[in-house]
């Protein structure tokens, strides 16, 4: 017991690390992949043909080789090189955002699918704009369509800060190995996986209330 | 006159679902357009308010065109006479994020109809009008059909219309509950507001409507005041349909 203890506090700042990034990412993706979902309806090929393109890269392949070619690809480009050298962190930041910011276009565009055409006939019927009717009536009611797929993203993502580790950014799991080295002990993953859970934990419940919240008189 | 339509046509694809569609309605007609499935009578009524463009023919609004021989006004005179109409669906399209009351006063305030104050006693005198005013913080979900669509009938009276289009309002109820809203639009009625009903209900249009229009295969088959065509149909077809 007091061997875990004596772990703690390197364990939970590589903690904190990891939130930091999952609190960034998430703040950022969440709200671009809506702008994202709408060029993917685009009546304008060009923009919705571009969209597909960027869905299609950022989905197809592994978000470690994406952070790893941001970290250390994009300072190498000849010419704009120098000015594409972010510290680690921020490098990081920038995958996650813009490979979540893919998935959760992908996910409202199925939740635009869901939202029942005749919405936007009664808002026209009723005199409301057109970005009266994407914003009052249509985004709403495609975010709960959504919520639970969203979910499931946000606890993958609070998961996926564990990749840090392949940039050397010092998140929880590469503290855990770290000590796991140093003693040659793996209890100290052990105590990163709990961590992991009681985290998801708080996440889940947090989803649950936020579903329940929105369910407009439904039974869910 | 109220509503000038004059040799309406509409096709969707090779369809042709509305072929020279001519009618007048006066302040205060209550006109139900009946005819079968695909005889173009949801289709003449969405483009009365726009929900579909028709490829030739007129539509005037107190005199004003909104199409004139097949071209559309401007945008803002196809907004300020679209926005004269109120319209009820089939299938309620409340706001299902809505509760009643918002349902009720949102489009009142965006459209800039008046205060919040002013939205919120327009929206209790009509949830009063139609026996809902204990409903009006629930959420659509938790309501009946025929309450659903009665919210949606006071919804669209919010915006003070001179003229209501109900496309087959009835059609998704169970039929215990279809007197609800008939009643309610009975009222609408005895109230002289001007209505266009599309509707299968044949009691309504016999004792309701002052007018009924027969449609067929996307033409005018019969038409004249509700005692005539249900009386005396001129038509073999109107009269068969009358039947059933």
């Amino acid at each position: 017991m007091d061997y875990i203890i004596s772990m703690l506090p390197m364990l939970l700042e590589g903690t904190v690390t990891s939130l930091k990034l999952f609190a960034f990412a998430l703040v950022l993706s969440i709200p671009l992949g809506l702008p994202v979902a709408l060029q993917l309806r685009s009546r304008f090929r060009p923009l919705r043909w571009l969209a597909n393109v960027y869905v299609y890269i950022f989905r197809s392949t592994p978000l470690m080789l994406q952070l790893v070619i941001i970290y250390f690809g994009l300072p190498r480009i000849p010419g704009i090189g120098p000015y594409l050298l972010l510290d680690r962190f921020h490098a990081a930041i920038l995958a996650f955002v813009l490979n979540y910011i893919a998935y959760f276009a992908e996910i409202y565009r199925s939740g635009l699918l869901g939202v029942n055409r005749s919405q936007f006939e009664a808002c026209q019927v009723l005199g409301l704009s057109h970005w009266q009717a994407q914003t009052r009536v249509i985004f709403p009611q495609m975010f709960r369509i959504c919520l639970p797929s969203v979910a499931n993203e946000v606890i993958t993502l609070l998961k996926d800060t564990s990749l840090l580790y392949a940039v050397s950014v010092a998140e929880l799991i590469h503290n855990a190995e770290a000590i796991v080295n140093r003693d040659a002990n793996m209890t100290a993953l052990m105590v990163a996986l709990v961590i992991y859970m009681i985290l998801n934990f708080f996440l889940t419940v947090i989803l649950k209330h936020l579903e329940s919240r929105f369910s407009w008189g439904k039974n869910l | 006159m109220m509503i000038e339509v004059a040799n309406l046509q509409k096709a969707f694809g090779s369809n042709q679902v509305l072929r020279d569609i001519s009618f007048e309605v006066a302040q205060g007609d209550v006109i139900a357009i009946l005819g079968a499935s695909g005889s173009g009578k949801s289709t003449l009524l969405r483009s009365l308010i726009h929900l579909e463009t028709v490829d030739g023919g007129s539509i005037a609004i107190e005199g004003q065109d909104l199409v004139r021989d097949g071209v559309y006004a401007g945008r803002e005179q196809i907004r300020r006479l679209t926005a004269r109409m109120g319209m009820v669906f089939q299938a309620y399209n409340l706001f299902p994020n809505m509760t009643v009351k918002k349902n009720l006063t949102l489009p009142f305030i965006l459209t800039g109809r008046g205060s919040r104050a002013q939205a919120q006693d327009r929206c209790l005198e009509l949830l009063g009008k139609v026996g809902l005013l204990d409903k009006l913080n629930d959420f659509p979900a938790s309501l009946s059909g025929g309450q659903q669509q009665r919210v949606a009938i006071a919804r669209a009276l919010m915006l003070n219309p001179d003229i209501m289009l109900f496309d087959e309002p009835t059609s998704a109820l169970d039929p215990q509950i279809t007197g609800e809203v008939l009643n309610t639009m009975k009222d609408l009625a005895s109230d002289h507001m001007t209505m266009l009903v599309v509707t299968h209900e044949l009691g309504f249009a016999r004792n309701v409507a002052n007018k009924v229009i027969f449609m067929h295969q996307g033409i005018i088959e019969e038409a004249g005041t509700a005692e005539a065509v249900f009386t005396q149909p001129q038509s073999p077809v109107t009269e068969a349909f009358l039947r059933l």
